[in-house]
């Protein structure tokens, strides 16, 4: 399954399942389940980082907690 | 205001940056005070309101988080309120604050506090925006659908905040019916009906609760948490996994929920955010503006807070001569006068450097800038083994450490936050500037290279650099000598620019000056008692002697006035001097003599103690008077070899020294608190004096082959 990370600057996918499960309580927490529709809207420096938007929550992830969200077109 | 005797006890809840505090501010207005949460070392915000007729409540303003599964030091402590029912802190009621424009992630937490089966009143903050964007709330629907008041707030008007308190008073006096808002699994009711019978805690959520986190909870016994834990075995209790379905079948019941309660309409708008951030989160654009808004920061502080500093210290100055003035001659007006006083003012001149920086950080904070800075940083900060949320702490380290270590509680993988706390009293805080001042006015000469640099302020400068260049390579070190297993995070939201608030603002202000004068004020009060001791007390004979000597040379010049002359030789023989002598053969490998030994030991009461040593030593009566003390200090002779003291290698040893050693005792044992153990502090002081004296000789070794 692709990854929020591999998501070009712009695309939108939406949020399947994640990696690690400690990660999942907190980014769910956050309001990013299973179901919800996700924009990477730019990546850092050498991507080591990047800016994600929800429809009403913009958040900034490390490369592992992006990768760590598995996701569907 | 402790003394007034709150009836009930009320908590403000909610996700961060939803505007909690603006609407705390709003409800108690400056009657608030911040202390600790008992046992942990996070700070506890709290405020007495008068309700029409139930008399007072006190509202504490919990830390913001997303869920009660926390994952930071901060978060962790609204766990600790929460499940300790027996506590006489234990709110009655919980005021929620929620954000109209993501209503379905913001009653996640709301559900879970319903099921606390505390009284809760709904507070819908921001919407205003909300109606900007299409999104309107029905409160009754919602409040019929939850079951528990709903009314809308505005945090920057202040609208609804009384109706927001009165909802609170009914929910107080009118006792419902206990509300259940997520049903338990067979399993979970299992464990749960154990812990409760065990506990004895109604709520089967709340004894969830006690099940998940018994390890974090600091009122529980060590009996209490190795029977859960037995629990836990039994069962088999995957506490992640549980975690995971129950927040997912939380949002399964709040979807259509929310969906019933709002209507939304398509509206065209520009966001003014999404486009700013094009050019601040932009990886060069980004970093440029960063690095100019910081420029803009530190000029602001110097050139902002001279004249109040110049103010206090003439004051402090003049209240000190007046009081030895009218008081007898005796030691207990010394102890006023050089001690107390002088220990005062020497607090006291730091608060206008660290209102103006706080001042600036908190509009930073404010406006959301700061979350930016974290994203931009992170990657930069994590290759030294720090977190982008370390940046703020450095950035706040240069004005004063102290502040700087307490806001690293944000972060929250400990090793990340122990290393920033370790390093961050390298970066150079107000407390140092004195001290380059005049050593750079001795020995560097007011040279403009190029015509146009000038050199004293280029070393000025780059001590600066240097101090934030070593607190990266000490934080790279101690990233490879420290092992965790557990993660980091960065996960953080970006929220919305918007215009500082002016009240927050301020509060923050007052906040932190109020947490420096206490914390530090109280310790540099102390050891400057100590010091005046030391410096003014000898032994007999030898006081004695030396009071003889500077009779003897006043008999053969009277340049020097004889108060000054004997205030010097008794520096000399008192016990101060007696020690700076006692570590002179441990400091002369840098170039140090004893005098400046006695600096040495001065200055651990506070770094810029320094020049009022030296003005003592060098005889130079009122220390206000810099020029004749430079003046003095670079003529100083050394008395065995006859060389300059002030040579160009001691200079920049002793400013190197200065830059990283830990000459600062509130810092000590404010890591202390931070980090709950003697071991940390200690590491720290080791490791700093060791650095400082090992670059200190390289610095005098190698200038000294040239100068």
């Amino acid at each position: 399954m692709r990854n929020l990370h591999q998501l070009k600057p712009g695309e939108s996918a939406i949020v399947e399942d994640f990696s690690d499960k400690l990660m999942a309580s907190r980014l769910m927490s956050m309001g990013i389940i299973p179901g919800a529709e996700i924009t990477l809207i730019r990546h850092s420096y050498s991507k080591a980082s990047c800016i994600v938007k929800l429809p009403a929550l913009t958040l900034a992830l490390r490369k592992s907690e992006a990768s760590g969200i598995l996701i569907s077109s | 205001m402790s003394n007034q005797q709150a009836t009930y006890q009320i908590a403000l809840a909610g996700n961060p940056n939803v505007g909690k505090s603006s609407i705390f501010n709003r409800l108690t207005g400056l009657r608030q005070k911040v202390g600790n949460f008992p046992g942990v070392t996070v700070d506890k915000k709290s405020g007495i309101i008068q309700f029409e007729t139930l008399g007072k409540a006190e509202v504490t303003d919990l830390p913001g988080l997303y869920s009660l599964y926390p994952t930071s030091e901060d978060e962790k402590v609204v766990l600790n309120i929460l499940l300790q029912e027996q506590s006489d802190k234990y709110p009655d009621a919980i005021g929620y604050i929620a954000d109209a424009n993501d209503l379905e992630r913001h009653l996640l937490l709301c559900s879970q506090l319903i099921d606390l089966q505390i009284p809760i009143v709904l507070g819908l903050n921001m919407t205003d925006t909300a109606t900007e964007k299409g999104i309107s709330i029905d409160s009754k629907k919602l409040s019929d659908a939850l079951g528990i008041a709903v009314v809308e707030v505005n945090g920057r008007t202040g609208e609804g905040v009384n109706e927001f308190k009165r909802l609170l008073e009914d929910t107080l006096k009118n006792s419902r019916e206990p509300l259940s808002f997520y049903e338990l699994s067979p399993g979970e009711r299992q464990i749960a009906k154990d812990v409760s019978d065990y506990l004895r805690t109604e709520a089967a959520y709340k004894a969830l609760l006690l099940t998940h986190h018994a390890a974090d909870l600091i009122h529980l016994t060590e009996e209490q948490k190795y029977f859960v834990k037995t629990l836990k075995e039994k069962y088999s209790f995957d506490s992640l996994d549980l975690q995971l379905d129950e927040i997912m079948a939380r949002y399964k019941q709040l979807g259509p929920l929310v969906k019933n309660c709002i209507s939304l309409k398509q509206v065209e708008r520009n966001d003014f955010t999404g486009q700013l951030d094009r050019i601040l989160t932009h990886p060069v654009f980004g970093l440029l503006i960063f690095g100019m808004l910081m420029i803009l920061v530190f000029q602001s502080i110097f050139s902002w807070s001279e004249w109040p500093m110049t103010v206090i210290e003439e004051s402090f100055a003049g209240l000190s001569s007046m009081l030895s003035a009218r008081l007898p001659d005796a030691w207990f007006s010394r102890l006023l006068t050089e001690g107390v006083v002088a220990g005062l003012s020497g607090v006291l001149v730091f608060v206008p450097q660290i209102a103006i920086l706080f001042l600036l950080i908190s509009i930073l904070e404010e406006s959301g800038y700061m979350a930016r800075v974290v994203y931009l940083f992170d990657n930069l900060m994590r290759r030294f083994g720090l977190n982008g949320r370390s940046v703020v702490a450095l950035i706040s380290g240069g004005a004063c450490a102290i502040p700087a270590i307490m806001s690293t509680r944000t972060i929250t993988n400990w090793k990340e936050r122990l290393i920033t706390i370790l390093v961050t009293p390298l970066i150079s805080c107000s407390a140092r500037i004195p001290v380059f001042t005049i050593l750079i006015a001795v020995t560097i000469p007011a040279y403009k290279l190029f015509g146009w640099i000038n050199i004293q302020g280029l070393v000025f400068l780059s001590l600066y650099a240097l101090g934030a260049i070593a607190a990266l390579l000490s934080a790279f070190v101690f990233s490879k000598i420290l092992k965790t297993e557990e993660p980091g995070y960065l996960m953080m939201e970006l929220p919305q620019y918007q215009v500082p608030q002016w009240k927050n603002v301020g509060l923050t202000v007052v906040e932190k000056v109020k947490t420096f004068s206490w914390e530090a004020g109280r310790i540099i009060m102390m050891v400057s008692i100590v010091l005046w001791f030391l410096a003014s007390y000898g032994r007999p004979s030898s006081m004695e002697k030396a009071r003889e000597q500077a009779a003897d040379e006043y008999a053969l010049s009277q340049e020097i006035s004889l108060d000054q002359l004997e205030a010097t030789h008794e520096l000399e023989a008192s016990f101060a001097g007696t020690l700076g002598k006692f570590i002179e053969p441990v400091i002369a490998p840098l170039g140090y003599d004893w005098k400046i030994g006695i600096a040495l030991i001065t200055s651990f009461a506070a770094r810029e103690v320094f020049v009022g040593t030296m003005a003592t030593i060098y005889a130079v009566g009122d220390e206000s008077d810099e020029a004749l003390l430079r003046q003095r200090m670079s003529e100083a002779q050394n008395m065995r070899t006859g060389e300059k003291v002030f040579t160009l290698p001691t200079a920049f040893s002793l400013m190197i020294f200065y830059l990283f050693a830990m000459q600062c005792m509130s810092t000590l044992a404010v890591v202390r608190r931070e980090t709950k153990s003697w071991k940390w502090p200690a590491v720290q002081l080791a490791y700093m004096s060791v650095l400082a004296y090992g670059a200190a000789y390289a610095v005098y070794k190698i200038l000294g082959i040239w100068f």
